[in-house]
């Protein structure tokens, strides 16, 4: 129960930082998505299963805050908490740049399809000239509070390095 | 080789996906305004304090950041600037008796072209958190009056419209959003009498006269200190109206609907026409036209407005409280 607090405290936390605080600092027009690394920081260390249900709460939580259509969000980060999931359970080996890595290319994939569904559903102004860049520096952004952000994630949720990322992994 | 998904993993993904889509067709509908919009007003409402207090405490850090990436533009910004500085530091002494006089000035008309319609000032407390799009989040809300489609102003010029509102705070939506679209009319020089026309510049106070019997309109631009003075215009041509469009990734406007057989010149001043369904009151600087483009064979021109507002170093603003409803006839 008190690992579940923890998670929770830390996902409400880094919402309340990327509304609060990483909207004012911004690149180039581009900022990151903070509750998506700590999610896909649980993916990373949990599998799927966590990736999805992490990558739907930090959605939600970031909804709350912006003009895109409700769910949007939500529905972006689950589906990539759970490709990263399962990605993360196929890593033969556990380098420094795995974790890095994986955030990097979540951060991509969450972004695109963000801006994808996003016009599917009809919000004409996600895909424009800018959109590519931002993407890009986003995703950057990401990877760099990946170093700070999935340390941080695996100590609130008392697993420790690689060997509890993959004794969790065949829990699942 | 990628995992083989447990079923366990497919149902998970397969509830919280439905879920997503349930919410975006809700909302995308409309059928969930009334159950998301509190939510999310709710939630809004709770950060706002928050939001504010960062907003206060990270400014440096804030101003740092939005430098980056375009250092090259600020090293250039920052000679022309120093230049100005001198030359507003001579002006400055000549211009400190008028001060005094323009500050209590200031206080009776606020802004010019707001006229009598009541306005609310507010602070700029954020931008929304998201990549892509052109907001700002203003520390007024319903409960100060603000209500949704209200223009926000500042002495430069239009700033948006208000797009949502909590208790609390207000989401503008400015005019460089790819949402945003107003109605203009485009003002020439030539139609501007040339005796009512005086353009002052002073050390960043303005001072404007004109000595006609209509009604005036004035619009001050603070970042160089230049004042454009305009009359309703004793029209010889009939006014030429457009649509100002935010484009998506550009912090210029495109205007669109104006008439082919319209002769449009670089840097006519472009104004709310008041006639776009009511959403805006009428004679609101927007912007200049910095560029026209005739593609050989195109029956129309692409025309691009660069709005008068310095969008990213908005601190306060006034909020005009005045809805369509309530346009005088």
């Amino acid at each position: 129960v008190i690992r579940y607090v923890r998670l929770v405290l830390v996902m409400v936390i880094g919402v309340l930082l990327q509304v609060a605080v990483f909207s004012r600092l911004h690149i180039d027009g581009a900022g990151p998505d903070i509750a998506l690394v700590i999610a896909l920081a649980l993916a990373y260390r949990d599998g799927p299963t966590t990736g999805a249900i992490a990558g739907f709460a930090a959605g939600f939580g970031v909804d709350l805050f912006l003009r895109t259509p409700f769910g949007l969000s939500a529905l972006a980060f689950t589906l990539t908490g759970y490709v990263i999931g399962l990605v993360q359970g196929s890593l033969v080996r556990v380098t420094w740049w795995s974790a890095p890595f994986l955030s990097l290319i979540g951060s991509l994939l969450a972004n695109l399809l963000f801006v994808v569904v996003g016009t599917l559903a009809g919000d004409s102004g996600l895909w424009n000239s800018q959109t590519v860049a931002v993407v890009l520096i986003a995703a950057m952004y990401d990877t760099a509070l990946a170093f700070v952000l999935f340390p941080l994630v695996g100590w609130a949720n008392g697993s420790g390095g690689s060997m509890g990322r993959q004794r969790q992994w065949r829990r699942l | 080789v990628i995992a083989r998904p447990s079923n366990r993993q497919r149902y998970v993904l397969a509830l919280l996906l439905l879920t997503s889509i349930t919410f975006i067709t809700l909302d995308q509908r409309g059928a969930g305004h009334s159950a998301i919009s509190p939510v999310r007003n709710a939630a809004r409402d709770a950060v706002a304090p928050v939001d504010r207090w960062v907003g206060d405490e990270l400014r440096p850090v804030t101003e740092w950041f939005r430098g980056i990436g375009r250092s090259g533009t600020l090293q250039s910004e920052n000679t022309k600037l120093r230049q100005e500085l001198a030359d507003e530091r001579g002006k400055l002494a000549a211009a400190q008796a008028v001060l005094d006089q323009n500050k209590i000035l200031n206080e009776l008309l606020h802004i010019p072209f707001v006229g009598s319609i009541k306005t609310i000032g507010a602070p700029v407390i954020n931008t929304t958190p998201d990549n892509f799009s052109s907001t700002l989040i203003l520390g007024v809300g319903s409960a100060d009056g603000v209500q949704k489609d209200n223009p926000v102003v500042v002495p430069a010029g239009l700033v948006g419209r208000v797009d949502s509102v909590t208790a609390h705070t207000a989401t503008v939506v400015l005019l460089d959003d790819a949402d945003s679209s107003v109605g203009v009319r485009l003002v020439p020089a030539a139609a501007l009498p040339s005796t009512t026309t005086t353009t002052t510049t002073t050390a960043g106070t303005s001072t404007s006269s004109s000595t006609t019997s209509t009604s005036t309109t004035t619009s001050t631009t603070p970042s160089s200190s230049s004042v454009v003075t305009t009359t309703a215009p004793i029209l010889v041509t009939p006014p030429v109206y457009g649509v100002a469009d935010g484009v998506p990734g550009s912090t210029t406007l495109t205007l669109r609907q104006v008439d082919v057989k319209t002769v449009v010149t670089v840097g006519e001043l472009v104004v709310t026409s008041g006639q776009d369904l009511g959403r805006s009151p009428g004679d609101i600087p927007v912007g200049r036209i910095i560029s026209i483009k005739r593609e050989p064979g195109q029956l129309s021109s692409t025309i691009h407005v660069k709005p008068l507002v310095d969008f990213a170093h908005l601190q306060f603003v006034r909020v005009m409280l005045w809805i369509p409803s309530k346009l005088p006839s």
